[in-house]
């Protein structure tokens, strides 16, 4: 038997080496990188379309597995998280305040040359100050919604909106909402705060440097009361014990409680009774009862991913979410818009196009929702004075009192910067 | 060599693959079985119970702050109690750690979820029972909390409960599943078992007819090792299996109050011994090398006759 030549042996050696390349990339294009935990407020039907819209395809993407929890009581979950040092390694919540006193406790990781603001429009690409009180980016918008919207069956005519706007039992409301009932009551009083006020007075007041015995945060409550009948025991009762996601349903024919205006964030365009009645909106600064004649703000807020831990996989979604194309993809699932300028493309009806106009117009005053800016204490407590007065109108200054001193200790607390009880330096903006 | 020495030694090599083979057929069939058995009879069950009792005292709370309303009370010294028992048996189902890193990213969502609860019965308990607010905060508390059987896809507290627990008992399906890989195990292992005793009782017959004695005790014995031995795991397996079959259909079932300690001593009773016989599956292997050593013993000495003596 002869023996193998050289060039025999050569091929052999070759075929083997094709061999081992090919297994080695191909288990490195099969085989699963790791995983990344993320926290989120989303839920159920909202749950499986976050699955399907991003989780699916970054999986697909990168064959990095993502562990993720929806929970209404995301900040809870969160803080009690923090608390145990068991973070997930991504959350997304709607609060910047919250996220802030985050990155001042050192908590967040900075997104530094992951995301860059500038891709997107204010106020959503803020920095924040992190340990040392440098500044930095540390969240990635990846859902913006317009709020100062009041809507309306779209057959209404301005006259009628008018006169509905006086009646206390047109307003469609729904205070609850699980951990966080309450805050369609702050986000009225807020708005009627920057309608009436101004965006220069918002700020101060949301950033924690207006009292809220100011007259102008009184005001507010005292508009908002007036407006919707606080203290009625038949039309507050039944806005307390309603789901804010139920309010609408006094447009169906034959609601018990019949109602035409809603004020709300754009998200509610898309809910069944506002199908079905045909929706039209209306800029809250029309209908406000003694709205500035200066200037038209509008509130916004948003979904805002953040980083608790810089792993290889979480720096990967995180690069993943801030990109138009998954930004654009997730916010219509969701039926709101994208806040990178690349990524907001015209809207699919006329109603789209006015609030990506407003959303994306770089000469337009827009404020992050205050609530949602503030520091979590504040906010929690601003959510249950709002409950508070609606069902007790009386009471109003002591609720203002409580909230005063609440402001006071988290100034208090932010001076001493380790309680993640902190306030922006900034809510509002243009460009 | 001669044909006689031949021949034995292809039935020891024969015996010794057999007895290799059976041992690890039965060692692996075995502590199949078991290996799901101790973890459902220590962690699993009382994983699935623990979430019972937390469900039993949430409800039993919420029946609290419903009857208190009458006594314009709205969160009493017994709801938190219920609270505190709550929120110490899903630290208990976190300690057992039954469905892993997704039971555990549930569990800290509930300890939110619960905080919440507790927060608004308190607000409650502040204002009067009549008034606007207490049946809105009342209100907020029931809806997060849900009904007893809410749905697994539910955001509430008792629909995550749900949700864990169904997590939970599918985890205990698995642990006391007697699969088809456990079926092919046993059925390779009666077979190679039948085998050996064919073939110890066919060379016991050979060095008989050729040795002309009565008994080859060392492979008498072999085969009477096997025999028990196999005999012992049939029964020890049959009884821990009938004991996580009855455990996973108490699993399956409602429990409340009083109910829970029952179906735990019930799951004690049955998964009594189980570790025990978990255990006696280390003897197969030392059983296993027993049985090599008395084939080898009994075949050896014969062999050794045969082999040609050196020149002197």
């Amino acid at each position: 038997m002869s023996r193998p030549g050289r060039r025999t042996l050569g091929a052999a050696a070759l075929c083997l080496a094709v061999l081992a390349v090919t297994g080695v990339v191909v288990v490195r294009a099969v085989a699963w990188h790791g995983s990344v935990t993320v926290l989120a407020n989303w839920t159920g039907g909202n749950e499986a379309l976050f699955r399907e819209k991003v989780i699916a395809g970054f999986e697909s993407e990168e064959h990095i597995h993502v562990l993720y929890q929806g929970s209404s009581a995301v900040s809870q979950v969160l803080a009690a998280d923090a608390e145990a040092g068991t973070t997930p390694d991504v959350a997304v919540l709607p609060g910047p305040g919250e996220l802030a006193g985050y990155a001042h406790q050192g908590r967040l990781q900075p997104l530094d040359g992951l995301v860059d603001t500038a891709d997107f429009a204010a106020p959503w690409g803020s920095r924040a100050l992190g340990p040392g009180d440098t500044a930095h980016t540390y969240w990635v918008p990846i859902k913006t919604d317009l709020k100062s919207l009041v809507w309306h069956p779209a057959t209404m005519k301005p006259a009628q909106l008018a006169d509905a706007a006086r009646q206390q039992d047109s307003w469609c409301l729904g205070m609850a909402d699980g951990a966080t009932s309450g805050w369609p009551g702050t986000d009225w009083i807020e708005d009627i705060l920057l309608q009436q006020a101004g965006h220069d007075v918002y700020q101060e007041w949301a950033t924690g440097n207006l009292e809220w015995t100011a007259p102008a945060v009184r005001r507010a409550f005292r508009t908002w009361g007036a407006m919707v009948g606080a203290g009625d025991r038949h039309l507050v009762g039944n806005a307390m014990v309603t789901g804010y996601g139920d309010a609408a349903r006094g447009l169906l024919p034959g609601a018990a409680r019949p109602c035409t205006l809603e004020h709300q964030a754009t998200f509610v365009r898309t809910e069944q009774p506002w199908i079905v009645t045909g929706p039209a909106e209306a800029h809250s600064h029309d209908l406000v009862p003694g709205a500035g004649t200066e200037t038209a703000d509008w509130e916004v807020s948003g979904d805002l991913a953040a980083m608790f831990r810089a792993t290889p996989q979480a720096r990967k979604l995180i690069a993943y979410l801030a990109r138009p194309d998954v930004q654009q993809r997730w916010s219509r699932s969701q039926h709101g818009f994208t806040g990178d300028r690349q990524g907001a493309g015209p809207g699919a009806d006329r109603i789209d196009q006015d609030i990506a106009r407003v959303l994306r117009d770089p000469h337009t005053e827009r404020c992050y929702d205050a609530s949602d800016a503030m520091p979590s204490a504040m906010r929690d407590a601003f959510a249950l004075a709002a409950l508070r007065y609606l069902a007790d109108p009386g009471g109003l200054d002591a609720q203002l009192d409580i909230l005063e001193k609440v402001r006071d200790r988290v100034h208090s607390d932010s001076a001493s910067g380790d309680t993640g009880q902190v306030w922006l330096l900034s809510v509002c903006g243009t460009g | 060599m001669s044909t006689t020495a031949r021949e034995l030694r292809r039935r020891q090599w024969l015996l010794v693959a057999l007895c290799v083979l059976a041992t690890l057929a039965l060692f692996g069939s075995y502590t199949g079985v078991h290996a799901g058995a101790v973890p459902l009879a220590t962690s699993t069950s009382a994983g699935v119970l623990d979430v019972d009792t937390a469900k039993a005292a949430l409800l039993q709370a919420q029946r609290r702050v419903v009857n208190d309303v009458a006594a314009d009370r709205a969160g009493t010294g017994d709801f938190y109690q219920q609270i505190s028992t709550a929120d110490q048996s899903l630290a208990a189902a976190a300690a057992e750690d039954v469905t892993g890193a997704d039971g555990r990213e549930t569990l800290r969502t509930l300890f939110g979820l619960i905080t919440t609860y507790t927060g608004w019965v308190a607000e409650a308990d502040k204002v009067r029972a009549d008034s606007l607010e207490h049946a809105g905060y009342v209100y907020y508390a029931t809806e997060m909390l849900g009904g007893k059987d809410a749905r697994t896809s539910d955001t509430s507290v008792m629909g995550r409960l749900n949700a864990l627990r169904a997590q939970q008992v599918r985890t205990a399906d698995r642990q006391a599943s007697f699969g088809w890989m456990l079926w092919t195990g046993w059925t390779l292992a009666a077979l190679l078992c039948v085998l050996l005793v064919a073939a110890l009782a066919e060379a016991h017959r050979f060095t008989r007819a050729r040795f002309r004695t009565r008994w080859n005790r060392q492979l008498a014995a072999a085969g009477l090792l096997l025999v028990a031995g196999a005999a012992v795991l049939v029964v020890f397996t049959w009884q821990t299996h009938t004991g996580l079959f009855h455990v996973r259909t108490l699993l399956h079932g409602d429990h409340a109050g009083p109910g829970i300690g029952d179906t735990a001593a019930e799951i004690a009773r049955r998964t009594r011994g189980t570790g025990l016989r978990a255990t006696a599956g280390y003897g197969i292997l030392g059983g296993g090398a027993v049985l090599v050593s008395l084939v080898m013993w009994g075949l050896q000495p014969r062999i050794n006759e045969y082999r040609p003596r050196a020149p002197r």
